[in-house]
């Protein structure tokens, strides 16, 4: 059925406003920063088009480029997990607890607090603990230490989610599994983890968007040393972009982190079909 | 009729990236204008903390319209944190002020975008040092508002307490040794290390002479005085007679641990005198660097005010500046205290106001710039780098790996020259 021409208009003047919006915001900029990534582009002084000269530096000469990236992938490789069990396994204990409400609250607090708050407390604690040398002075222990108070800082979020999910579980299945003799471990992987799997899949892709995007923490607590042991992908596109003032260079660091995380992304997505279930 | 709604929206799009194009491409001339009266008003950009501040810098504004009433000068101020990313960004994108406030240490990345004030301006009156500092490849590129050297901080009751004999005007390297070992006692350290610039280089020029830039600007990280001096100061930690840093963002450590008493001595600048009498629970005393074979030396950093490239009205922006960091503008923020002035004759005045803001601390205030001023005489500018800002930053990741003993003076060094010279 064809619309009406007034309709058309409206529908128009409805879309206008946020299609200009995302143009100019979004969109713009994202066209910009391809065409940048091509561009050796200092923030002061004239620009020249030089190819994929910024991608080869990275992928080649770049001396933290390729450890950038693999410190990303090791923060997004412990962090993950960690969140998620830890989250998940809270909130079962806390749907069982009589102050569920209040340890919703306490757990959700990190979540809210600005994360260079949390960052600064964290770095004061890591330096009380003393040590020689200092957790986050160490190249061994650093990075980790970066993930354990993005676990602290993180799982509360995730963990509302999950509680949530929990309480939305359809008690008419649950009631049928354990008449059919479903109970402990049986019960949480066949029943209550599959119904809470749209869930613990939104939670996993987020998660790890945000995990690959990683940069207060380690900007706070360790700059990125010693040496270049918590540097990571977009403390690297920030340093190319504000320290060296090489915006050509940031721009196509920040093009490989986005076919990184859209590559990630796209996997998690064809595999949910595998394990994830939604209610019909 | 499908295609044609997706089309559309589509044009739309593409118009926008147009125009954004266009506009982004323009350029207005930034930094100042003229009303129909002949007024000119220039922008000035300047860091400021706090609001007492920004007060004291609208009256030195207000300084300039007094002398020539057709100059206006608009204030604009960023926290001395953003200042020079806001600034950059302005650079970027056109829209400079005229009056560009700047600072010695990032004096190699502005270079280009500064207008050269040799003969232009009146240099008479000012300390020679304070006009070096803000000169690069032999030309004035700003006109210096304050002066800074690097001092030793000490701990006055750990000395009294451990028996050791108080540094002093020439204190050498080995009685500073001896030093730190005799106070590192019960958890305390003797000194505060630093990975920043001013305060652990300073310490190392004063060692040996080693320079991390060569007079023509060069990096020279890996020279083997370098090498040796990190070598001597990372021992101070291996020693067990310093404080390490704890993780590479403590930029402000040594001075840092040493307000808290953690640390019995630690280099800082002569910017904070007045903070850590005030502050410390304890009496600070000042001493010039303990001296090398050389005598003692300090980098010497300032800040001032530049004219930007551009500016649409060069000779007005030159005679605000020189109003801005004339002899009543530096009288009057000497008299609020506000840092060691770059004129010869008002740094009595702030000498004065330390005095009088703790008078039962006068002695120490008063050694502190007989100190300041045996700094200067041995000073040397600290000339930067284009890419001063990355240096800092592989200073910080790779120096502190030295303290702790993960890796060699020469390969850190190593690694900060093969990874910085590409964008000196």
């Amino acid at each position: 059925m064809r619309p009406r021409r007034t309709e058309q208009w409206s529908a128009l003047g409805f879309v206008t406003p946020s299609v200009l919006g995302l143009g100019l915001f979004t969109l713009f900029p994202f066209g910009m920063a391809v065409v940048m990534s091509f561009f050796e582009w200092p923030m002061l002084g004239s620009r020249r088009f030089v190819g994929l000269e910024n991608f080869r530096y990275l992928l080649g000469d770049d001396p933290d480029f390729l450890t950038a990236l693999r410190n990303t992938f090791v923060f997004t490789g412990l962090y993950v997990p960690l969140n998620i069990v830890l989250a998940l396994g809270l909130a079962f204990w806390i749907n069982r607890s009589r102050w569920a409400n209040l340890w919703r609250v306490l757990f959700f607090v990190p979540a809210v607090t600005p994360m260079v708050a949390n960052a600064v407390i964290w770095k004061l604690l890591f330096q009380a603990m003393g040590g020689e040398p200092n957790l986050l002075a160490d190249g061994r222990t650093a990075l980790v230490s970066v993930v354990v108070m993005s676990v602290w800082q993180g799982f509360g979020y995730n963990m509302i989610v999950f509680s949530a999910a929990i309480n939305e579980m359809s008690p008419s299945v649950l009631e049928a599994a354990s008449i059919d003799g479903a109970t402990g471990l049986r019960r949480l992987v066949s029943v209550q983890l599959p119904l809470i799997s749209p869930a613990l899949f939104f939670a996993a892709t987020m998660t790890m968007i945000n995990a690959l995007q990683v940069f207060t923490q380690p900007y706070i607590l360790t700059a990125g040393g010693p040496g270049n042991a918590t540097e990571t992908l977009v403390m690297n596109v920030y340093q190319a972009g504000f320290q060296s003032r090489d915006l050509g260079l940031a721009a196509a660091g920040a093009w490989l982190l986005f076919a990184i995380i859209l590559g990630v992304t796209a996997l998690q997505f064809l595999g949910q079909r595998r394990w994830v279930h939604y209610e019909s | 009729m499908r295609m044609r709604g997706s089309v559309l929206p589509a044009l739309g799009l593409a118009g926008i990236m147009v125009c954004a194009a266009c506009g982004g491409g323009g350029s207005a001339t930034a930094g100042g204008t003229r009303d129909g009266g002949g007024t000119v008003t220039l922008d000035w950009e300047m860091w400021a903390g706090s609001e007492d501040e920004k007060a004291q810098l609208d009256h030195l504004a207000g300084l300039v319209t007094q002398k020539y009433p057709t100059i206006k000068v608009n204030l604009r101020t960023a926290p001395f944190n953003d200042y020079f990313t806001k600034l950059q960004t302005e650079f970027a994108a056109g829209k400079q002020p005229c009056v560009v406030s700047m600072q010695s240490l990032r004096l190699g990345a502005y270079a280009d975008l500064l207008e050269p004030l040799d003969g232009k301006a009146d240099v008479q009156g000012f300390s020679p040092a304070a006009l070096q500092v803000l000169k690069l490849g032999g030309k004035q590129l700003a006109l210096p508002y304050d002066l800074a050297s690097m001092l030793l901080y000490y701990n006055k009751d750990a000395f009294a307490k451990a028996g050791v004999p108080e540094p002093r005007s020439g204190w050498t390297i080995t009685d500073f040794e001896q030093a730190a070992k005799k106070l590192s006692t019960g958890g305390k350290a003797g000194f505060g290390m630093s990975f920043a610039d001013l305060h652990s280089l300073s310490l190392m020029l004063s060692y040996n002479g080693a320079q991390p830039v060569t007079p023509d600007v060069k990096l020279q990280f890996d020279s083997q005085p370098m090498v040796d001096a990190l070598t001597w100061y990372a021992g101070l930690a291996a020693g067990k007679a310093a404080l390490v840093p704890a993780s590479s963002s403590d930029v402000g450590w040594g001075e840092t641990q040493f307000l808290n008493g953690n640390a019995m001595m630690a280099v800082d600048g002569s910017w904070n005198i007045g903070s850590a009498v005030k502050d410390a629970k304890f009496k600070v005393g000042f001493a010039p660097l303990p001296a090398g074979p050389g005598g003692s030396k300090t980098y010497l950093a300032g800040s001032g005010f530049g004219v930007a490239k551009g500016c649409p009205y060069p000779d007005e922006a030159v005679k605000a500046v020189s109003v801005l960091t004339g002899a009543d503008a530096q009288g009057y923020l000497a008299g609020q205290g506000r840092s060691f002035p770059s004129r010869t004759a008002q740094q009595a005045t702030y000498e004065e106001f330390l005095v009088k803001q703790d008078p039962a601390n006068a002695e120490p205030v008063r050694a502190a710039i007989a100190s300041v001023k045996e700094g200067l005489a041995g000073g040397v500018p600290l000339f930067t780098t284009r890419n001063w800002d990355s240096v800092g930053k592989l200073m910080a990741q790779y120096l502190i790996q030295v303290y702790t003993g993960a890796q060699t003076p020469k390969d850190a060094l190593a690694t900060i020259q093969q990874q910085s010279v590409r964008g000196q």
